[in-house]
């Protein structure tokens, strides 16, 4: 597994696609596992004042790069559960792509919006009813997005785009609405940009 | 008159230019009683059993569609409140500006301080803080900063050494260890060219 590429490969593409994408358990559990590991041996030779600082510091600095990514792909991650909590909540499907720990936050967050609107005005309306269910917060397929073709794909037809018989070949870039690709992004045909 | 009190509260909120105005206690006040006394001609319509003849079934139809309405207003007004308050956690901490503070409802000022436990809950479990690294690590892992206020003593260097922030000193620190001081207004960056 190419570790660190694959981790900015799943960062970019969380960061450019309208909706949540399967959360990728074992390349976040070894990454982490191997920042642990180069940690604790700077920490050894620190102690053993053999390696120069200066080195020391280009390792620190990879560290900090890659904790970077890391940082930043649960963060959009977190952000984008925070927005469509409501959609989460009532959905099965979309709680699969969830982390255990990424769900136990759904939860909790989204009884925290529940009771604040309680608090807040439902338990003063004569009408007792739960209509929270917020329509508006939910993923815009028809956004434009750029992306990359991984490998080549065969045969397809979209629908309000016309293309080109070699335009879904590997290296190929373009700008085309979410919808359209994104069964290809999710089986790693094609990337976002 | 019908449903404009809320509207105007929505307004209000989208007009101002503070980073989140004062709660408008009196007229929410006055949607939640708009919508109870709807609720109470809908209540008393149904009861006398007037809801044979179009005019008066398209009456209900009406009222039914008012409270809804401001209900829905109601909901949007704290909801976008919230996600304000939301932000504030990731820009500056889980201290409320003082003059945020004075704009907040008791209900608010606890929904901000459960925030952000929740959050910190998730991020404990990760052992990774996500508010650090708003922008990409830079080629410095070090950074001079100037101490803005008296702060007291803070662990650095992975809990490894404590440094003690008084006004006006100037340390070279560990961006990492920075980061979070400097967004509270603790610390000031200090950029030489």
């Amino acid at each position: 597994m190419n570790l660190i590429p694959d981790l900015e490969k799943a960062w970019i593409n969380e960061k450019n696609s309208p909706e949540i994408f399967p959360f990728n358990e074992t390349l976040v559990n070894e990454t982490q596992n191997q920042l642990n590991k180069q940690e604790s041996f700077i920490f050894q030779q620190q102690s053993q004042n053999q390696t120069p600082t200066f080195i020391l510091n280009l390792y620190e600095t990879e560290i900090e790069r890659i904790k970077f990514l890391l940082r930043s792909y649960l963060r959009i991650r977190l952000r984008k559960i925070e927005k469509f909590s409501s959609n989460i909540i009532n959905d099965s499907q979309i709680q699969s792509l969830l982390s255990e720990k990424e769900f136990q936050f759904v939860q909790k967050f989204h009884n925290l919006i529940i009771n604040h609107l309680d608090e807040s005005f439902l338990s003063k309306l004569k009408r007792k009813k739960n209509f929270f269910q917020n329509k508006i917060d939910q993923p815009d397929f028809e956004e434009f997005v750029a992306c990359q073709v991984l490998e080549d794909i065969e045969n397809v037809q979209f629908e309000d785009q016309d293309l080109e018989d070699d335009d879904l070949k590997e290296g190929k870039l373009f700008i085309i609405k979410y919808k359209n690709i994104r069964s290809f992004v999710l089986e790693d045909k094609m990337k976002l940009l | 008159m019908n449903t404009e009190i809320g509207v105007e509260l929505l307004k209000e909120l989208q007009r101002t230019t503070e980073q989140l105005p004062k709660y408008d206690q009196s007229l929410v006040q006055k949607v939640i009683e708009e919508t109870n006394r709807k609720q109470e001609q809908l209540h008393e319509m149904v009861k006398q059993k007037k809801y044979e003849d179009t005019i008066s079934k398209t009456k209900l139809h009406i009222l039914n569609y008012m409270i809804e309405r401001n209900e829905q207003i109601l909901t949007s007004y704290h909801l976008e409140r919230g996600k304000k308050l939301i932000e504030m956690r990731w820009d500056f901490g889980s201290v409320i500006p003082n003059q945020i503070r004075e704009n907040i409802t008791q209900n608010e000022e606890s929904f901000h301080h459960e925030y952000c436990q929740i959050l910190e809950d998730y991020m404990n479990s990760l052992d990774l803080d996500l508010t650090q690294d708003h922008q990409p690590p830079s080629n410095d892992l070090y950074i001079e900063v100037r101490v803005l206020k008296d702060y007291g003593q803070i662990f650095i260097d992975g809990g490894q050494s404590i440094v003690e922030l008084k006004k006006n000193s100037r340390l070279f620190l560990r961006r990492v260890d920075a980061e979070n001081l400097i967004r509270e207004g603790v610390l000031e960056h200090i950029i030489s060219n």
